[in-house]
């Protein structure tokens, strides 16, 4: 079922909410909300999911206008991130919750939460004399997915339903949820503060500031072709360099593993006779002086310092510290004026 | 280091002799109150159950007790129970509206009774609901009842209910409404949107979660029925079966028996003991 927000607003007094949010979500789909605290991220899922009214604006579930429905009537079910399985249950109870209110048959309920639970892989001979503290916390979530998938909802929403999970599990469940949202076909919405956890889950990133969407798109387009300065600098490892073109202050955004460094010819005290950015071979450049590295993982990371302005560069070689011509790559190099989208530059500067 | 060690070991002895000594000087005043104000007159009651009134002991008081006022027993414990299954019933589903759409005044006004004494709430029900009250004369102002035979609600069993359950709600709805706000706002919306409507939310979701509260909060109004007093003594049918404490006030007062009276507070201590026992019980096994 298509999901269609048109114009939807909501404020809270002064705090944060989200304004004129116009936003599509195919069938099937997975579409990732990502963006900063406080963006209006979370604000919009619970909107979506009846939990609070909204000030303006509509919300249609299909051909159904949902916009004053209540909660319970909208199809849409939310894994939280503190999983919210009911304690007071067992795991059988949690998953069977929803289709006793809606009246099924015993036989069709055991079947129903035995499927599920075994699509979410958890072993369901002991779930009705378990309860889901005695889980791990991996596995609570995936009961809490089964909860939500039982009642074939409409619409899946998902509010960071990994923050809460060590680094290796929630690895892991990133994979299982797509496969699992893929298997179900069901259109999921989710809400996460992790770019990556967006870009490699979703098949749809909406990247939020200030209760509105700067950016939509595939996972590829937002990363590779950022349409606003907080699009640019929000993914990936991006730094902001501040540059003078025709007396107008320019914005590069520049991502760190783009960048090459090779040894300079010419000596740092000649620096302030040089432009900062220069254009040739499909390439800007810039003189950089480049400190200590610093070994995280797979890489080396190195500061790098431009006319006074810092940023990081990620090399697989060990470089001494010294000076640096610093490269990057013409179509990985977003330029903006006062923030809106300026063109790519191809002469020196 | 031999003598390092020998001179922390007095150093740790002279330690825990102090620790011990400052833990019962905090413990002393509490454990003080309770044997003075408790058990010592908890103890007189229980001795002065088996003696008659030369001293002697005997079962007497018992079986005196038990064939006079065995009706009255079960009735005041009938009184509780139904009084209490309705205070704990009206308690939970209010504090779960309020829980769901906080509205500060009604809370206000069910917060009265814990401020207005006994004695008053038994004198205003006494007012309202009596057979010219204040609720029959409002009804009469209607025209369609005769204002004569209406009932007086007041000298009923019905109203002893009604003022038990009036005052002892306030502080029942304190602390059922204390467990159910303390319950994470994503059980509840969990629960919606899985199709549970409110009073979904508070029988399925919220009672559950707080039921060692409610137990706490349903233990608490029961001995507080039990013991009450001047309710019963302003209610209810003066003919018919009394409470137990309108019994005890008999026998102290008008018959002067001490074992009788006695006899009869131990009855109703075991009453409110059998409550707590199983509350205990219920708390080990969870």
């Amino acid at each position: 079922m298509d999901i269609r927000l048109d114009q939807v607003s909501k404020q809270y007094g002064n705090s944060s909410g989200i304004e004129n949010i116009t936003l599509s979500l195919p069938q099937g789909g997975f579409t990732a909300i990502v963006g900063p605290s406080g963006c209006g991220k979370t604000t919009l899922l619970r909107a979506l999911a009846g939990f609070h009214d909204i000030d303006s604006g509509t919300m249609r579930f299909g051909d159904r206008d949902v916009t004053k429905a209540p909660s319970r009537d909208r199809g849409a079910t939310m894994v939280f991130q503190n999983y919210a399985l009911w304690p007071h249950m067992s795991v059988f109870d949690n998953v069977a919750y929803g289709l006793k209110l809606r009246k099924m048959s015993r036989a069709i309920i055991e079947q129903k939460v035995h499927d599920v639970l075994t699509r979410v892989e958890i072993p369901t001979h002991d779930i009705k004399s378990r309860k889901p503290q005695h889980y791990s916390g991996g596995q609570q979530q995936r009961i809490a997915l089964a909860r939500a998938l039982v009642i074939e909802p409409n619409l899946l929403l998902m509010d960071e339903p990994l923050s809460n999970l060590d680094a290796k599990v929630r690895s892991r469940l990133r994979v299982e949820i797509r496969a699992i949202q893929q298997s179900f076909g069901i259109t999921a919405l989710y809400v996460t503060h992790d770019q990556e956890e967006a870009l490699s889950m979703a098949d749809y990133v909406v990247i939020m500031k200030d209760g509105r969407i700067e950016q939509v798109g595939k996972p590829q387009e937002v990363y590779y072709q950022p349409q606003t300065l907080f699009a640019a600098q929000f993914l990936g490892e991006s730094h902001t360099l501040k540059v003078m073109k025709d007396g107008k202050p320019m914005q590069l955004v520049l991502r760190s593993e783009n960048i090459r460094l090779q040894p300079d010819q010419i000596p740092a005290q000649l620096y302030s006779e040089y432009p900062a950015v220069a254009f040739g071979d499909g390439c800007y450049s810039f003189h950089a002086e480049i400190g200590a590295p610093l070994f995280i993982g797979s890489t080396y990371r190195y500061m790098a310092t431009v006319q006074g302005q810092t940023f990081f560069v990620d090399a697989e070689q060990l470089y001494p510290p010294g000076t640096y011509l610093a490269t990057i790559p013409a179509e990985r190099a977003y330029w903006f004026e006062n923030g809106e989208k300026a063109d790519t530059f191809s002469q020196v500067i | 280091m031999p003598n390092l060690s020998a001179a922390s070991k007095g150093n740790n002895t002279s330690h825990s002799i102090f620790r011990w000594l400052a833990g019962v000087i905090m413990i002393a005043p509490a454990t003080l109150i309770v044997i003075g104000l408790f058990l010592y007159p908890f103890m007189g009651s229980l001795v002065g159950s088996f003696r008659n009134e030369s001293k002697e002991w005997t079962l007497d008081n018992y079986f005196y007790v038990l064939e006079t006022y065995h009706m009255d027993l079960l009735f005041t414990i009938a009184i509780c129970l139904i009084s209490l299954v309705l205070v704990l019933a009206l308690a939970s589903l209010l504090a779960g509206w309020l829980r769901l759409k906080a509205d500060p005044f009604v809370e206000f006004l069910f917060k009265i009774p814990l401020f207005v004494p006994f004695v008053v709430v038994g004198h205003a029900m006494r007012v309202f609901l009596a057979p010219h009250g204040t609720m029959n004369s409002l009804l009469a102002s209607t025209g369609l009842f005769n204002p004569d035979s209406m009932p007086g609600v007041a000298f009923s069993t019905l109203g002893l209910i009604a003022a038990l359950v009036w005052k002892n709600i306030g502080l029942t709805l304190l602390l059922v409404m204390g467990a159910f706000r303390g319950i994470n706002s994503s059980y509840l919306e969990a629960a919606r949107n899985s199709g549970a409507g409110s009073f979904r939310l508070i029988k399925d979701m919220m009672i559950p979660m707080s039921w060692g509260t409610i137990s706490v909060a349903g233990i608490l109004t029961f001995t507080s029925m039990i013991g009450n007093f001047s309710i019963p003594a302003m209610l209810g049918d003066g003919g018919g079966s009394q409470m137990l404490m309108i019994d005890l006030y008999y026998e102290l007062i008008y018959r002067q028996d001490a074992g009788a009276a006695n006899a009869l507070g131990v009855i109703s201590y075991i009453a409110s003991m059998g409550a707590a026992i199983y509350y205990v019980k219920k708390v080990a096994k969870s």
